[in-house]
Parts: structure tokens; sequence; C-alpha cells
């Protein structure tokens, strides 16, 4: 049931019904878990299941709360509300005002009035939480007069717009705070018969049907998993009738259909143009293909119309195994989980093997409708980030020399041999207000090597390290090959004379080469010598399918376990024990130039 | 036919209210089912509509309490759609 093929279209009211009672029913173990809180003018517990039904499907485990209607002000004032009490992770501002109601209500008698009240709201709801606020545009009626009269609030599609314009121009400048849904986008798509129950307006104060709240959850769902860390990073491609049209192996250079202004070789060159777009952000692009290789790299380096490159590709599998396998081993080589890979291929035959086989990863298969192929992935907003930075960018280039580092692994018998002649060099040093950001993304991308899971936005981040009992280490690591950057965070706390190891995380990309006892030791020796404590240091493991070596590492440091709850294992270290040998890595201390 | 409209009913409320398929009775009404609720009830009226294809007037929606006035409203709304 997680294949995404599956779900994108046609699942009706009551298959989510169904879905969603199956879930509370069985009560599995999703590891993410999250809190919406609804402050709402208007009925709005109808999205319930629709919402459930998305963040379910993505594995998240979801708390649904609600405001008293009209108690916007009382929850935010009063300290006892949920809304302050349980600092929810993300508040939805639902406000919604028919058009009778807009002005006829005694409060706002124009347009700026309106405006004053719903900016000292969204100001202090950043103020007074730590949320993420979800806000909404306004929906003007499409039955407006004819004629505009400037008393007449139905004729006057244009305040609305004035109205909106403002509340963007708020969203944008407070955008690490505000994400701004625009409702209008969903009566675009839907008409405004398909969108507004005029009949459930006035029976129960529930003014929308149930294609507008379907839409309305696809948004919040889409912004909690990109919040929650359901992050794409790489994108898996065919080749025939998927980067172009026809059969380079048949058809020949010449005659495939790849083209800067004809049809249909157009639709292709634009959907590398998104592909391109893509790799600009960071996302790995993999060529998983059953062809000659020659043949595959012909095209890429020699069609004056084919915008991708030789060097734009992370890692590639141009062979005629299955490609079930073929992407595992993608996986494998790109230190990967298969939930952050997409695979698009023309074919359904590889479409529902690959997802037969590998359930984890999101398959979608070039439309029929070729002409939607160049929005495919909008459409279904993969690969959608809150947040780019500069590691992003270079992480293709780190790939590639993965892929080096690799062959190179093979020639070696002795591990130890391999790993001194990398030449690893470390610097560690109390995070800088430069690298905020990129632990923030740390924390919510990394998985796999990762302790406790703390996802954190760069704010909490910056709040750590003006907090005099915590500390923030950031690692930078390079070697032969390369520089990988910031790769690994360790926050620790100084707990009434016990270190407290908040979060420990290293990137994926330097597993596997001892960095991680190098780091450790070296933060622990820090941390005791500044906050003078002998050994007494303890922890939270946060245990997940895919946290396994956490569990290792742990136990080969040293650490014991002493409470379990859930899965939640709180570890206590006494004593260090002695480590594999990594006196071939250089740690150098302060400012990475 | 009867017969599969009801039990197309059944199901449909056994999804929204989260109850097993053959709990569901003639004696079923917003009384006996715990998620029938005002809220359970729109959830009711969505599925309903979409199962069937129909729409509910006001009058017909206030009426839906009971399992045998939805058996009985829905057969009345599908009958009126015929003939019109």
């Amino acid at each position: 049931m997680n294949n995404d093929v599956e779900f994108t279209r046609t699942t009706s009211f009551n298959e989510m019904l169904g879905f969603v009672n199956h879930i509370e029913k069985n009560k599995p173990s999703f590891h993410r878990t999250t809190h919406i809180h609804f402050l709402r003018n208007f009925t709005i517990e109808p999205i319930e299941p629709f919402l459930k039904f998305y963040l379910y499907s993505a594995h998240i485990n979801v708390h649904i709360t609600y405001s008293d209607y009209d108690a916007i002000h009382t929850e935010i004032l009063n300290s006892d509300s949920t809304l302050i009490l349980e600092q929810p992770e993300f508040v939805v501002l639902s406000l919604f005002y028919h058009v009778n109601d807009l002005f006829s209500h005694s409060q706002y008698q124009n347009l700026s009035d309106l405006k004053n009240y719903v900016i000292t709201l969204y100001e202090s709801l950043i103020e007074k939480t730590k949320s993420l606020i979800l806000i909404n545009t306004f929906i003007p009626s499409s039955h407006g007069t004819l004629i505009q009269h400037s008393a007449d609030i139905d004729g006057l599609p244009a305040v609305y717009e004035q109205l909106n314009y403002f509340i963007n121009e708020f969203a944008s400048a407070h955008a690490s705070r505000i994400i701004l849904l625009d409702w209008n986008k969903y009566v675009r798509l839907l008409s405004e018969e398909k969108s507004i129950d005029h009949r459930y307006w006035y029976m129960n104060k529930a003014p929308f049907k149930k294609e507008f709240l379907n839409q309305y959850a696809v948004d919040i769902s889409n912004i909690v998993k990109l919040v929650k860390g359901q992050i794409k990073k790489c994108l898996i491609l065919d080749c025939d009738n998927t980067l172009w049209g026809g059969i380079i192996g048949e058809d020949g250079l010449e005659k495939i259909k790849l083209d800067y202004y004809e049809y249909p070789g157009k639709i292709y060159y634009d959907f590398q143009q998104r592909i391109i777009n893509l790799y600009n952000r960071g996302i790995l692009i993999v060529l998983c293909s059953k062809n000659n290789a020659e043949d595959v790299w012909n095209v890429l380096d020699n069609h004056p119309a084919s915008l991708l490159k030789r060097e734009h590709i992370a890692a590639h599998k141009i062979n005629w195994n299955d490609k079930a396998t073929n992407i595992k081993e993608i996986a494998e080589e790109l230190n990967l989980g298969f939930d952050s890979l997409v695979f698009i291929d023309d074919s359904a035959f590889e479409c529902g093997l690959v997802s037969k086989f590998i359930p984890e990863i999101t398959v979608l298969q070039v439309p029929k409708e070729l002409y939607l192929l160049p929005q495919l992935l909008l459409k279904n907003k993969i690969f959608e980030s809150l947040n780019i930075n500069e590691a992003d960018k270079k992480r293709t280039l780190s790939y590639q020399q993965e892929q080096l580092r690799r062959t190179s692994a093979q020639q070696f018998v002795d591990i130890e041999e391999y790993l001194k002649s990398l030449n690893l060099k470390l610097n560690i040093h109390i995070a800088k207000d430069s690298e905020f950001a990129r632990i923030a993304q740390l924390t919510q991308k990394t998985n796999q090597f990762n302790l406790s899971l703390k996802r954190y936005t760069e704010k909490e981040i910056q709040q750590f390290s003006q907090c005099e009992n915590t500390k923030i280490f950031s690692l930078w690591t390079s070697d032969k090959f390369g520089d990988y950057g910031l790769t690994g965070v360790f926050i620790a706390k100084n707990n009434s004379n016990h270190i407290y190891i908040d979060s420990f995380l290293q990137s994926c990309r330097i597993l596997s080469k001892r960095i991680e006892y190098a780091f450790f030791t070296y933060c622990f020796e820090q941390l005791k010598s500044a906050w003078d404590i002998t050994t007494n240091c303890y922890t939270d493991y946060f245990q997940t399918q895919r946290n396994g070596q956490i569990f290792q590492f742990l136990q080969m440091l040293g650490f014991r376990k002493m409470n379990e709850k859930d899965n939640f294992h709180e570890y206590e270290l006494n004593q260090l024990s002695l480590l594999p040998n990594f006196n071939f890595i250089q740690i150098n201390e302060g400012k990475h130039s | 036919m009867n017969c599969d409209i009801e039990s197309r009913i059944k199901k449909v409320m056994a999804n929204v209210f989260g109850v097993n398929v053959e709990s569901i009775t003639e004696d079923d009404s917003t009384d006996t089912i715990e998620k029938w609720t005002s809220l359970g009830h729109m959830n009711l009226v969505i599925a309903l509509e979409e199962e069937f294809g129909i729409q509910f007037n006001e009058q017909a929606i206030i009426e839906l309490i009971s399992y045998p006035l939805v058996v009985y409203t829905v057969k009345e709304v599908l009958e009126t759609e015929k003939v019109t």
C-alpha cells in the first residue's frame, strides 16, 4: 500500500477513510510524529481524514488538535492553551470569511481594519510560538456584480486581491516562520462549484467541499513532509523514451526525438531542463537504462539538444540487468536510503518491478499524455525543499569523488592500510554563525548515522549557541580526493555535572572511515575539560530501522543501556572503551579555511 | 439491487465510523454508534454522496440519523434522480 504510484490520482474519500481506519487499528510504529494545531474561525475538522491519509501514507504519525471556534485570541493570550502549552510543531491558521460576513462583522469596517487584524494575528503567533505557521489567502466570490459598486463587497474582488497581495508580502518577509497556502489556487484548479459548499456553510459553518479539503491537505502534508526530513536526494532516470523520444540503440543519434523547438522533441528538452534545475539544487542525477553504455554517452556527449551532459551524472547503471538490482546497487554506492530515491521510467513493467522489490522508493511513470512530462516532478511536489544552501550544490562533485575512492578501495586488502592512505583530515570547532543553516539541515536530513534524530531549525541552533551550558561542535572533513565540507555535528549539554549528548550525527558521505571515533573522542575530551566533568555522560538513542549503526557505535564506545521506552533508549557511559585505531586521522582545531 | 444498495451503505458507514460491516444493524443510529457525532455525520454525508454520485438537500441531511433512515433517504434520492 505504500507505493506512490498507486496513490497519486484516484484515491476516493471512502478509500482514504478505509486506509486511515486500517492504520489506526493496527498502529504501526512510524518513527516520525508531528502535532498540527488548527486555529480557525470555521469548521475545518472534515479535513482530518485527508490529512491523516497523506501523512500516514508517508509513515508520519500525526496528532491533530483544534482551537475552539473564534477563540484564536484567547488561545494566543492564555498561557495554558494548547497553542502555548503544547507548542505544536505546526500551526495552521485557517481564516475564512464568507462574502456576507467579511465587513458586516462589526470589528472591521474596511479593508485596512482587516489588514491590521490579520497582521497583528500573524505577528503575535510568531512571537508567542515556535511553530511553523501556515496561513491562507482569501477567496473572492466569482459571482460578483457586473458593474462594480464601491458599497457592495460582492462587486469588489479587487479588495480581496489587495488583501491577498498584502498577506503575500508579509509571508515572504517572514519566510522562516510563515508559509502562505493559496486557497485561490485550489479554486482555480477545481472551480468554485467544486470548492465552496454553501449548503454546509449555512448548516455547519463548514464552507469547503471535499475536493478543496483534499487540495488543502495535500499542501499541508507536503510541508510537514519537508520539515520532517522525508527529503528526496536522488533522481534515477531511464533513458529511451524518458530523456528522449525513441530508442537510441535502434534509431541512432539523428533520429531520436530531442529538440529545443519541434514537437515532440521539445517536450523531452523541457524535461531535461527541469532535471538540470534539480542538479543545480544539489539533487543527484543517476542513469539506469537497459542499453549499450556507449550509445547513451553518445547522446549526452554529442547530441546538440541534450542539456544533460556527462558531468551531471553522479552514478550510472547502463546494462541489461534488472532495474531493481541496479537501483539497490546505486543506493549502496551512493550510501542513500531507498526512501530518498525517485525513479522515472516510461515502462509500466519496469515501474512495477522496481516498486514491487523496493517499496520505499518513489516511482513515477512517464505520462501517456507526453505533454505532461515536464511538469511531472513539480506536480507531484517531489524535490521541493524549504531551504537550499551551498553544500547541496557541491554534493554531486563529492559523490563522484566517492566513486573514485571506491575504485581504489578494491586495491587494498587491509582496511586500515587503505584508510591511512586517504590522508583524512578533520577540522573540529565550536559552531559558527555561518554554519547554523548547514547544521540545521544536517539534523533534518541525516537518518542513518544520527543518535537522537532530533530535527532542528536554524533558529533553534542559534539559540543553543547562545546557551552557556550547551556546546555545538561542527566537523569538517577532507581527504586526498577532495573536500566533504561540514559533515558532522555534536551537540552536548551540561546537565548538573553530567554530559548529556543531545545530538551526534555524521553525514553518510563520511561513514566507515573511523571518523566517528575521532570526532566523538575529541569533542568528549573538550567537554570534560571545559566543564570539569570526569566521565559522567548519558544520552538518548532513538532507535529506527535505519540508524542501527548507532547501536554498534554506542557499544564500541562502552555505553550501557539503562532504560528503554518505546524507541527511546537511555544510555550511560562510565568508562570509554578501547577503540579501533584512528591515529592516522589528522585533527585540526579552530577556524576552517 | 436494493440489497446491493444496503451493503454499499453498510460499507460506507463502516469506513466512516471505523466499525465492522457485520456489526451494523437496523437498530443503529446516532445514539448507538460512538463516532456518529456531528463531525462523523458530515463525513458520512460526503462519503455517501461520493459512493452513490448523489447530492442530498438540507432536509435529507438532517434526516440521516439512523441506519434505516440512511437506507430510506439514499433510495429516495436515487429514485428522484432516475425520474428527472
